[in-house]
């Protein structure tokens, strides 16, 4: 990925992977704390509209102002509704008390958030995404500039993160320009393979590449411009540290395009009781294994190697 | 053609357009390991008819290498087809009937060796695959191999050091067997 942004916006990451109970939110809520250590202006987006709690993760009952005051048009920018948290150079946006659920979110008002999540005045931004794989929870993941995809090693966690990856996957293929002709022939082309068994999007890209070569190179261009990574948490054997490097092989010979390994965060009993005293681990706890993975995460993102 | 057939291998497997037999080997290597069977790392991505073309594909890559020291890729090889679903009859350089491979896979590549003038060191240092576990496949001693994921790879790499034509079907029929529980 590229850190060079123009006009100085900021780095948008998202935090997903289909299931619930994960890390997610853990994650992005000491993720924030982590770039904000070590000197960046960070804003925490709580985009699990519905099971919005990142507030509470950083000891902070729920916030007056959020997505809700934003939405319903009491102000003009999201920086307005940022509130400091105890983390130096770290703000919250809440999701709480939006009213709503973000499968629920109306084509418009995705598009305003999306818009203006881009002009906020902060260096990264970390959305919490939530679970689930619904449309409007696919198109927060993909406006990112790096998709976070959590995933622990459980076959439950592994079977939800590849139906989110192959519903994010279908989704770019079928925005991809020109829309109209493009939805044609994939369908066509899709249901074909599929009768035959066959589902993976390498597979269908190089099967409309040689019907209609400027399809598929299109189609092409667009999924290389999607490269989430993965991020195994709650590790408890070592061996399962390499499943972000399988499942990155993986994904790389089933869609034909990059999916990142992140690493892995081991599992630390001590990130149960820094949520149990409403702290981010790093701040109590900063020693420990979890608070550790975490750091060095931020640094690896912030380098771009991400 | 052939070069472009390589080009696109080399692409497939995401490596460099001059990256050699090594790193090709040791990618499919890989993939074989992941694509085997139960990998936790696929559970729910693709379908079994998906996992076997990804096998299929790795198996056809690997069978266009060349040769580690003759000149011929693998597919020119001479072969005389038998009965066993066109593994090839071992070059009859050496007395005795070949065994049958579809029954006596163990046994056939011995007996390819032994042709060869080959001995357990030799194919040990070429595939690195242990002499220990190289007899243990030519004894068909089950108990003594890995994982069947492995004992594929091993087979592949064996049936190849030994100019076998379709390394792969051989290690499909070594697998039946050991499936079968060697009952
Ligand atoms: N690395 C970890 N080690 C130990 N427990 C963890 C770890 N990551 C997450 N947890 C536990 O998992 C639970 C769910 O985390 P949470 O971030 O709320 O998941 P999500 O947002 O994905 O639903 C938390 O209560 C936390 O105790
Ligand atoms: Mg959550």
């Amino acid at each position: 990925m590229s850190r060079v942004k123009a006009d100085h916006q900021p780095m948008i990451y998202a935090v997903g992977g289909g299931k619930g109970g994960v890390g997610k939110s853990v994650i992005a809520a000491n993720l924030g704390a982590a770039l904000a250590l070590l000197g960046r202006r960070v804003v925490l987006f709580d985009a699990d509209l519905g099971g919005a709690n990142l507030h509470t993760f950083l000891g902070m009952s729920s916030p007056a102002l959020g997505i809700g005051t934003f939405l319903s048009g009491k102000v003009g920018r999201l920086d307005e509704v940022a509130v400091d948290t105890s983390v130096e150079s770290l703000r919250l946006i809440s999701g709480a008390g939006a009213g709503l659920e973000t499968a629920n979110l109306k084509y418009a008002q995705k598009s305003k958030i999306l818009r203006h999540l881009r002009k906020l005045d902060a260096d990264e931004v970390i959305l919490d995404i939530g679970a689930g794989s619904s449309f409007n929870v696919l198109d927060f993941f993909l406006a990112a500039d790096q998709g976070i995809l959590v995933l622990v090693p459980e076959p439950t966690s592994v079977e939800n993160a590849y139906h989110f990856l192959k519903s994010a996957f279908y989704r770019t293929m079928k925005d991809t320009e020109p829309k109209g002709q493009i939805r044609q022939i994939l369908s066509r082309v899709r249901g074909e393979l599929e009768a035959r068994g066959i589902h993976s999007p390498r597979e269908l890209v190089e099967q409309i590449s040689r019907e209609d070569l400027e399809a598929g190179m299109s189609l092409e261009r667009s999924l290389k411009a999607f490269r989430p990574g993965v991020l195994i948490n709650r590790v408890r054997e070592p061996g399962d540290r390499r499943l972000g490097d399988d499942v990155s092989l993986a994904c790389r010979d089933y869609f034909g395009t990059g999916v990142s390994a992140l690493g892995s965060l081991d599992y630390d009993s001590l990130v149960h009781q820094s949520i149990v005293r409403r702290r981010p681990i790093l701040e109590l706890f900063p020693g420990t294994a979890f608070a550790r993975g975490i750091m060095s995460l931020g640094e690896r993102l912030l380098r771009g190697s991400g | 053609m052939k070069d472009g057939q390589r080009v696109r291998d080399l692409e497939w497997l995401d490596l460099d357009p001059d990256a050699g037999d090594a790193e090709v080997i040791a990618e499919c290597r890989r993939r074989l390991t992941l694509y085997a069977g139960d990998h936790p790392a696929i559970y729910s991505l693709m379908s079994e008819e998906e996992r076997h073309r990804m096998l299929a594909r790795i198996d056809g890559i690997l069978s266009r290498l060349k040769k580690p020291d003759s000149g011929p890729p693998l597919s020119s090889t001479p072969v005389v087809e038998d009965s066993a679903e066109g593994v090839p009859a071992a070059p009859d350089s050496e007395a005795g009937p070949a065994p049958d491979p579809a029954t006596s896979p163990g046994d056939f590549l011995r007996y390819l060796r032994r042709s060869c003038g080959m001995d357990l060191r030799e194919i040990s240092a070429e595939t690195k695959v242990s002499e220990r576990q190289l007899e243990a496949i030519e004894e068909e001693d089950f108990s003594a191999l890995p994982a069947p994921v492995f004992v594929r790879g091993f087979i592949i790499a064996v049936a190849r050091a030994l100019k076998v034509e379709k390394p792969e079907e051989l290690a499909g029929i070594y697998l039946e067997k050991i499936a079968g529980g060697g009952s």
